[in-house]
């Protein structure tokens, strides 16, 4: 501190840390400042599209360019996911900080004018209205002023009418009429819908949780999930409870496009009882126990195709289908097995083909090609009790599940719908209030304002002011 | 670009014709004085709006699916909004003085969408088969239109700022060109909050995420939040002239890198945003 300064007395100290928070409040609570970071949140977001855009673990971006000069910078600023880093976070919250002291500051005024207009129009007003016309009365201030209530109610507003009482304006007559109050809070609803959104994204870091996890699509059941933080660590969350997926089907348009994804999932309740089922697709996913459960991918695992087989007793055309795997085989009632060994989707120009090996009842082992476009040729052709048709490749896959509970998102969903709500409003509606007075003396004041869409007012106004002066007890 | 298509395909040449003679004609209400180059130069921009609608219902109806998916097909809407924003704002504002640009707007659009015409349907992937498609591409596509007004309304202010509109050819009273593009951005900006939200429910339902910094969303946040800090802008006195009107026509440039820019981001190639056909 300054000689000078430390010369002072304390009550000139005070009113200096006084001004000094007064600046600090005029600059946060300004519009000056939500510009400035409104722009470079936007700046940031563009950057966020170049830094990590694979969005890579810091250990591949560590070997990829932890030599470079520029590293510890990108450490320090958390490039590689900037979107949570420590700055932009600041952004946001000088942002609210900012939105929160505009809120403060300006919305006192705004109740004022709303909720608590000045209802009898005084001459010291007169100079801060947009609209104002001079008529005079041919009968008593309160027969006027009713005729003119009367003029404004069917124009659609309620109005007010209004005794003066005692003093300077005893007898004097008044009217007030209003519509849109709700508009003057368009621009508070807009910025109460960001608190909204803001607040949803913030309950979702600090609360929300998300993974992901493959499962196998013959009854594979999982009690966790994987998640991955932003350093690139897995770790396990549980659940809480068990899911089971029952089965995993990929649907093909005709030009072999994936169509649908879709998994069966079941809700496994203590003894592994089933408490809930739903087929999940892209968009219809399940919820149960605050977690949701969405289709995400799929993987397919070639070790685990099966093939399928029908095979039939020709003596009486009992048909048996069965699933097999590389290596499974089905047994028939008599002890003949029928073992799948080797499958070619090219079998020179017939088509995808299925080795099967035949080991009957005595032991002794045979081995024969089926093929899926000719599905009587082991029938007629090998000879037998039994005939093969191959039913073609079944290939297998594992669903891939993406796993979420969020808190906040009803918040941003509620958001959303306000800062529609908000803008609306803001944009589209108007505050107009007019004000009637009526003297004893004869002279009426007609005074009108909107606070937006002035236009459109100004050509009401006039409309409202002639057909006042051709009214029976007035005139222009 | 195949030549066939012009033969197969009559409504695109016909909405093609439509923009096309419809710029000429407004061009035209600049300077002749005949009221009924002015009336033919509307009834051509409707006819255009009316054939790009029918066109889009046939793509619709061929391709079984809402038929946005391509950018072939989203040019194809966006010609659409463009000119019905035009027509829209011709009756709002009682002038001509954008038919130019809107009819011009409309036949770029289609003349870009005719490079990249896809003879190939393909059918959408299980992300895109949502409720959601369809308003959240015609809301983005109606706010892109309202913006591109905007930022045509602003360009001819920085060009001929004593220029007002006037009724039939071109101002009725006193509409400002900066209060036009002032009306078209408010309008705007709500589309892209809607818009916005649309895609964020949508990404919801389908990826467990209603917000995953995706490149598009990434540069949508971008757009949104410059359009935000224009309104903001307009409120301070110095910024309601000339360098309101910079910031529109600049903003209007973010917004096509976002429609169009995609492909050159990195990894851009995962999202669901980058069209069939673009780069």
């Amino acid at each position: 501190m300054t000689a000078p300064a430390a010369a002072l007395p304390q009550e000139a100290l005070d009113r200096r840390r006084r001004d000094l928070a007064d600046v600090v409040w005029e600059a946060g609570a300004s519009l000056r400042l939500t510009i400035p970071l409104l722009f470079l949140i936007a700046a940031a977001c563009t950057l966020g599209t170049f830094a990590n855009p694979e969005n890579r673990p810091m250990t591949e971006i560590r070997a990829a360019i932890g030599h470079a000069w520029y590293f510890p910078a990108y450490v320090f600023f958390g490039l590689n996911d900037l979107f949570h880093s420590w700055w932009f976070v600041l952004l946001l919250v000088l942002l609210t900080l900012n939105l929160t002291a505009c809120t403060i500051e300006r919305l006192p005024r705004i109740f004022q004018i709303a909720l608590r207009p000045n209802k009898r129009l005084a001459d010291a007003q007169l100079r801060g209205i947009q609209h104002v016309i001079r008529l005079r009365a041919a009968v008593p201030p309160a027969n006027a002023a009713a005729e003119a209530a009367a003029l404004l109610r069917a124009r659609g507003f309620t109005p007010e009418l209004l005794e003066a009482g005692e003093g300077p304006e005893a007898g004097t007559a008044f009217v007030f009429a209003e519509k849109g109050r709700y508009s003057r809070f368009g621009v508070w609803i807009v910025h109460l819908s960001l608190f909204l959104i803001l607040g949803g994204a913030l309950a979702g870091r600090l609360w929300g949780k998300e993974g992901s996890i493959d499962v196998p699509q013959d009854g594979g059941t999982f009690d966790f999930i994987f998640r991955k933080t932003a350093s690139g660590t897995v770790y396990k969350e549980p659940l809480g409870f068990t899911v089971r997926v029952d089965d995993f089907r990929l649907l093909r348009y005709t030009d072999g496009s994936p169509r649908s994804y879709e998994s069966d999932l079941s809700v496994l309740g203590p003894g592994g009882r089933t408490i809930e089922e739903k087929t999940i697709r892209v968009g219809e996913p399940l919820v149960h126990g605050g977690w949701t459960f969405y289709q995400a991918s799929y993987q397919a695992d070639p070790s685990r195709d099966r093939v399928k087989i029908e095979v039939t007793e020709l003596a009486t055309r009992k048909k048996t289908t069965a699933k097999l795997e590389k290596d499974g085989a089905v047994t028939m009632p008599g002890g003949t097995v029928f073992k799948a060994v080797n499958y070619t989707d090219r079998f020179e120009s017939l088509g995808p083909a299925l080795q099967i090996e035949r080991t009957a009842a005595d032991g002794s082992r045979t081995s024969f090609w089926v093929f899926q476009r000719y599905p009587d040729f082991d029938a007629r052709n090998r000879g037998g009790a039994y005939g093969l048709a191959f039913d073609g490749m079944e290939p297998f896959y594992e669903t891939g599940l993406q796993v979420a509970r969020d808190p906040g998102y009803l918040f941003w969903l509620a958001g959303c719908v306000v800062l529609f709500l908000g803008l609306t409003i803001a944009f589209y509606t108007s505050h107009r209030r007019l004000w009637l007075r009526v003297r004893p003396d004869g002279e009426v004041v007609l005074a009108g304002a909107a606070h937006k869409n002035k236009e459109a007012f100004a050509k009401f106004f006039a409309d409202l002011a002639a057909a006042l002066g051709k009214a029976k007890g007035l005139r222009a | 670009m195949d030549s066939a298509f012009l033969v197969e395909q009559p409504l695109f040449s016909a909405t093609l014709a439509a923009y096309g003679v419809a710029a000429v004609a407004y061009g035209g209400t600049w300077t002749a004085r005949r009221a009924w180059v002015a009336r033919a130069a509307t009834a051509l921009l409707w006819a255009g709006v009316a054939c790009n609608a029918a066109l889009i219902g046939s793509r619709w109806v061929t391709a079984g699916r809402p038929p946005f998916k391509s950018l072939f097909e989203s040019l194809v809407l966006l010609a659409l909004c463009v000119a019905a924003v035009g027509v829209a704002i011709e009756r709002l504002y009682g002038t001509r003085v954008f038919g130019v640009a809107a009819a011009l707007g409309a036949s770029g659009a289609l003349l870009f969408a005719l490079g990249k015409w896809d003879a190939e349907i393909v059918q959408l992937p299980p992300a895109l088969q949502s409720a959601w498609f369809v308003p959240h591409v015609v809301v983005y596509f109606c706010g892109y239109a309202a913006l591109f007004v905007a930022a045509v309304a602003s360009g001819l202010r920085l060009v001929k700022p004593e220029l007002t509109l006037r009724a039939g050819t071109a101002l009725s009273g006193k509409v400002s060109l900066d209060a036009v593009a002032y009306d078209a951005t408010r309008f705007g900006f709500i589309l892209l909050t809607v818009g916005l939200f649309l895609g964020s429910v949508w990404a919801k339902s389908a990826w467990g995420d209603y917000w995953m910094w995706d490149p598009k969303e990434n540069w949508a946040l971008v757009t949104w939040l410059v359009y935000g800090a224009y309104l903001h802008l307009r409120k301070l006195k110095q910024w309601q002239g000339r360098r309101a009107a910079l910031l529109s026509v600049a903003a209007f440039g973010i917004v096509l890198f976002t429609y169009l820019g995609m492909s050159a981001l990195p990894t851009a190639s995962e999202s669901e945003h980058v069209y069939q056909g673009e780069g």
